[in-house]
């Protein structure tokens, strides 16, 4: 306000007069005043900006180019701390990298991973849910987010992201990989204890082996169908993979396995047989392979048996069971045949089998084919009840329990 | 009439090429003026455009400077070295002080206070020297550690560049003091890659009003200049946040808590800066050399164990988003950054608070989130959601703008589904800083400085006045329809001398008894009068009406009707000077 006041000053510009002058030099100038005109002040100020936009262009370009060098050369780094196993390290080096290159998503997927693996679950967690947020279908981070949820013990968090890895979209060998996530999801069903998810879900898995190279996956199928006792589709999953070339080692031991706890004791034997042959050492598979021989030798109802060799080995098994009865009976101090002895099992099942022996003769069993049945019916009547007396049979004994098990009645 | 002044006052040229040019420089002048020429309304959005570009590109090279700087003084590693640590900040403190003492004296401090300053007291003059030297001295300072950030130097350099050309464009007084602003918010707009935000506490904390005539104008420049700077440094939101959602009420009880503890350490670190910020400016002026130096110094020696309070902080904001640290963690690094920020900043060292805010903003809400998260065991992205909402709390009770902080933590994060939460925290840190801290952080800064700046949160809270708390009722005073002499009766039944009579023509005219008095002996003697009686049309007021602006349309009269803006013969009431007066008295 005092400039415009001042009589000494122009009015325009605001400079001091010339001492006489009454107009301003400058802004009668008609040059000075197309220089300083608005127009030109504002197309020198455009060209400014044009300018500087190619000079910002330039710096930014240099800029970008070294952080995206910074990102890799710390995302390597910690690549490679992470083999060797300096988790910790790996995790400050992939932090590094995540500044450089913050929308990386590779860089965000291995630093989950660098975390998980050093079981920060929740902060893994986080980096996950927001990749995830961003691509719901990428499978390998649903995979990543169904271990952290399967290793907090989230079933339906769990079960929800390894379905979105089996039915995600994977970068390379989606069919292995799919096949893998679904394996996965079964153990970690069955180590839950949710053995219906876990065999719908071997079941879907089966279906999906290929032929070609799937007899691994089989025979880990039918081990994880074994561990949930089904043994029949376990049978037939390391089938499946027995019928290449050069199947997995375990896949004999597993049929074999199987084949017994269904009560196939001749194929059992077989595959036994040729898993001890490759491992002796396993003992559930020689303990299995020895009653399974005994079974086989001493099942009357075993095919391609003889008459003679059926009848014989009927009145084998049930002088064998009724030695057990009176063996058990008289470690208890109980006399089987004595008039006034006392009414039990073991007293009734005696006295049935006292009358009952005398007509299992050769001659007798030959004209009368029904009394095996009935005979070995008793055998297995008799090996139950003595179990329940006396404890957990062996050797022989246990080969009729367990044919007792699958023929109960003569049934095949 | 410009041509022919222009024709009349070109000198005279002494031989002919000279003047043939002037002829042409005299006619090139009057067609521009005739055909060019921008009316100030257009040429001010054209140069809001403009200044948006030109800070937008600022504050890229900006930005792009403190990175270099750190990579240069710091190395590329999150965690440098101690040797790195402790020099750094410490030789980049001394170097800020010499160029701010001996070059660029007038880059200290945020920027904030003194954009405000220069709105208020210099008419909107920002020295360009002070761009060139904020630029320089806060790439510096970030660059090298110190607990600053990059906010609010881009503010001023907004402000800067928009001064300099209403300078050169010598536009009116009145819109150089309007162009500073809207600087200010393409700066901002720029740095925080969010124009809603910048725009916002550009009207809350430096105009302080939503004026019409400079809103469009500061929306145009803030757009312009985040258009700008995401074409070079991309579109991304400032932080990368994690899902999130606002479940249940019951969670309220979370965030009103988080409320409280930030209110409590926004007021603790507004008294610790209003507190030592004077004592140390009073030191010998040889102090001033190396006082940054010392803060650097000191703030090296809290980054060799934390190196996370180091520079502006965002990486670790987005580390704390996504649930990398421990509740501990969390409030060791809120609490150190709090210190580590009030000693960069009260040592003199150039540099904005608004990064630091949001800094320990989001660790002490982490540290809230954390400590949720263990006793009732909610969702792991709580923590997230706390830290969010933590630094818009924070924000909203250290620099006392509410509006701005919700809007913030919104466009920051590109999440606006704790909106509500935002809203409650923000509110009981702002009320609880309020409280215990009457004047906010910038005027008394400025107030420190030797300015009194008006109280935008006061100016915020004033009250206006309107007609309808100072008129009376108009009884008596209004005259019916009739001739003189019945007027005159009825005049003279009533107490007052001056009446108001409402002719459909001629709206409401004043009269006063005197008049009526002389109009009826005229009428008496037979001679005819012309038109309406008395003296008029009056202005017309209205009830809603702004009671400074009554003022000015009142005028000369004595007494004016107050009348109902749907029926303008129905009298609401009336008003005279006095009442004015009156109403301005009442306490």
């Amino acid at each position: 306000m005092a400039r415009e006041d001042n009589p000494r000053t122009c009015p325009q510009c605001g400079d001091p007069l010339p001492a006489g002058a009454t107009e301003c030099p400058r802004c009668d100038n008609g040059l000075f005043v197309l220089l300083h005109s608005r127009e030109i002040v504002l197309s020198l100020t455009a060209a400014i900006v044009i300018v500087l936009f190619f000079l910002t262009g330039f710096i930014t370009r240099g800029y970008h180019q070294k952080l995206g060098a910074l990102g890799r050369q710390w995302f390597e780094a910690g690549e490679q701390q992470l083999k060797s196993g300096n988790a910790a390290e790996a995790l400050a080096d992939f932090h590094t990298a995540l500044v450089y290159s913050p929308d990386d998503t590779q860089i965000q997927f291995q630093l989950a991973q660098a975390l998980a693996a050093e079981r920060r679950n929740s902060e893994a967690r986080a980096y996950l849910l927001e990749l995830q947020a961003h691509a719901p279908s990428d499978a390998p981070i649903n995979l990543a987010l169904a271990r952290i949820s399967a290793g907090a013990g989230s079933e339906a968090d769990a079960v929800r992201y390894y379905h979105g890895a089996i039915y995600g979209v994977w970068p390379s060998e989606a069919e292995a990989k799919r096949l893998n996530a679904r394996l996965e999801l079964c153990r970690f069903l069955i180590a839950r204890g949710d053995t219906s998810i876990a065999e719908a879900e071997l079941i879907a898995l089966a279906s999906e082996i290929p032929e070609r190279n799937g007899a691994s996956l089989h025979a880990q199928a039918g081990e994880l169908f074994l561990s949930i006792g089904n043994a029949a589709r376990a049978l037939s999953e390391f089938r499946s993979a027995l019928t290449v070339a050069h199947p997995p080692a375990d896949a004999l031991r597993g049929a074999g396995l199987a084949a017994y706890q269904i009560g196939e004791f001749q194929q059992a034997e077989r595959y036994l047989d040729r898993a001890r042959r490759l491992n002796n050492k396993d003992a559930d598979v020689s303990e299995a392979l020895d009653i399974s021989r005994v079974v086989t030798s001493a099942d009357p109802y075993a095919p391609g048996l003889s008459e003679a060799e059926r009848r014989d080995r009927a009145r084998r098994d049930f002088e064998q069971a009724f030695g057990r009865l009176q063996s058990c009976a008289r470690s208890r101090g109980i006399d089987l045949f004595a008039s006034g002895a006392l009414q039990s099992e073991l007293v009734t099942l005696g006295t049935q089998a006292k009358a009952l022996e005398p007509q299992l003769t050769r001659e007798n069993l030959r004209r009368h084919p029904g009394q095996i049945d009935v005979a070995m019916n008793l055998v297995f009547v008799m090996e139950d009840a003595v179990t329940k007396e006396c404890g957990a049979p062996q050797g022989m004994d246990e080969a009729l329990t367990l044919m007792g098990k699958f023929h109960r009645g003569g049934e095949r | 009439m410009n041509a022919a002044n222009d024709a009349a006052t070109v000198p005279a040229p002494t031989d002919s090429a000279a003047q043939a040019a002037n002829r042409f420089v005299r006619l090139w002048n009057v067609w521009r003026r005739k055909t060019l020429t921008l009316r100030e309304g257009q040429l001010f959005l054209l140069l809001a455009v403009i200044i948006g570009i030109v800070s937008g590109l600022t504050v890229v090279c900006f930005r792009i400077a403190i990175e270099w700087t750190r990579f240069w003084l710091l190395g590329s590693s999150m965690e440098p070295s101690h040797l790195r640590v402790l020099l750094a900040p410490t030789l980049g403190g001394l170097g800020v002080a010499l160029l701010v003492i001996l070059v660029f004296k007038r880059s200290r401090g945020s920027g904030v206070n003194q954009t405000k300053a220069a709105v208020f007291i210099f008419d909107g003059y920002v020295p360009f020297r002070t761009v060139i030297g904020k630029f320089i001295t806060c790439a510096l300072a970030i660059g090298s550690g110190q607990s600053l950030g990059p906010e609010d130097p881009s503010l001023q350099m907004g402000a800067g560049i928009a001064s300099a050309l209403g300078r050169s464009l010598k536009l009116s007084r009145e819109k150089q003091r309007l162009i500073a602003p809207i600087g200010a918010a393409a700066g901002l707009a720029a740095a925080f890659n969010a124009p809603i935000s910048a725009v916002i506490f550009v009207i809350e904390e430096i105009i302080g009003t939503w004026s019409g005539g400079v809103l469009g104008a500061v929306i145009l420049a803030a757009i312009s200049s985040v258009v700008v700077m995401r074409n070079f440094l991309g579109s991304a939101p400032m932080f990368r946040v994690p899902a999130m959602e606002f479940r249940s009420p019951v969670e309220l009880i979370g965030y009103a808590v988080l409320g409280v503890i930030s209110g409590v350490a926004s007021l603790s670190f507004l008294k610790f800066i209003l507190y030592f910020r004077p004592r140390l400016k009073q030191l010998p002026r040889w102090t001033q050399y190396i006082q940054p130096a010392a803060a650097g110094m000191l703030i090296g020696i809290i980054g060799i164990w934390l190196p996370q309070v180091m520079g502006s902080g965002y990486p670790i904001i987005d580390q704390a988003l996504h649930d990398q640290f421990l509740w501990k963690m969390l409030s060791l690094l809120g609490l150190f950054k709090i210190l580590a920020t009030g000693i960069s900043f009260v040592s003199g060292t150039p540099g904005g608070m608004f990064a630091p805010t949001l800094f320990i903003g989001a660790m002490l809400g982490g540290a809230v989130g954390g400590v949720e998260h263990l006793l009732v065991h909610r969702p792991a992205q709580s923590v997230a959601a706390f830290a969010l909402v933590g630094m818009g709390t924070f924000f909203a009770g250290f620099l006392r703008v509410p509006i701005t902080s919700v809007f913030m933590v919104g466009e920051l994060s590109g999440n606006y589904s704790i909106i509500v939460p935002t809203i409650i925290a923000n509110m009981i840190a702002y009320f609880i800083s309020r409280r215990y801290q009457h004047v906010a952080l910038f005027d008394f800064l400025a107030r420190q400085d030797g300015f009194f700046l008006p109280s935008i949160e006061e100016m915020r809270e004033h009250t206006a006045l309107r007609v309808e708390d100072a008129m009376r009722p108009g009884a008596g005073i209004v005259l019916g329809d009739g001739d003189s002499a019945e007027l005159l009766r009825e005049a003279e039944a009533s107490k007052s001398s001056q009446f108001l009579v409402w002719r459909d023509a001629n709206g409401w005219r004043a009269i006063s008894q005197e008049e009526l008095r002389q109009q009826a002996v005229t009428e008496s003697t037979g001679e005819s009068t012309e038109g309406a009686p008395g003296r008029g049309p009056l202005p017309q007021l209205y009830p809603d009406q702004p009671l400074d602006e009554a003022l000015r349309l009142m005028g000369n009269w004595p007494v004016v009707p107050v009348v109902n803006r749907a029926n303008l013969e129905k009298l609401e009431g009336i008003l005279s000077v006095d009442d004015i007066l009156e109403a301005y008295r009442k306490p």
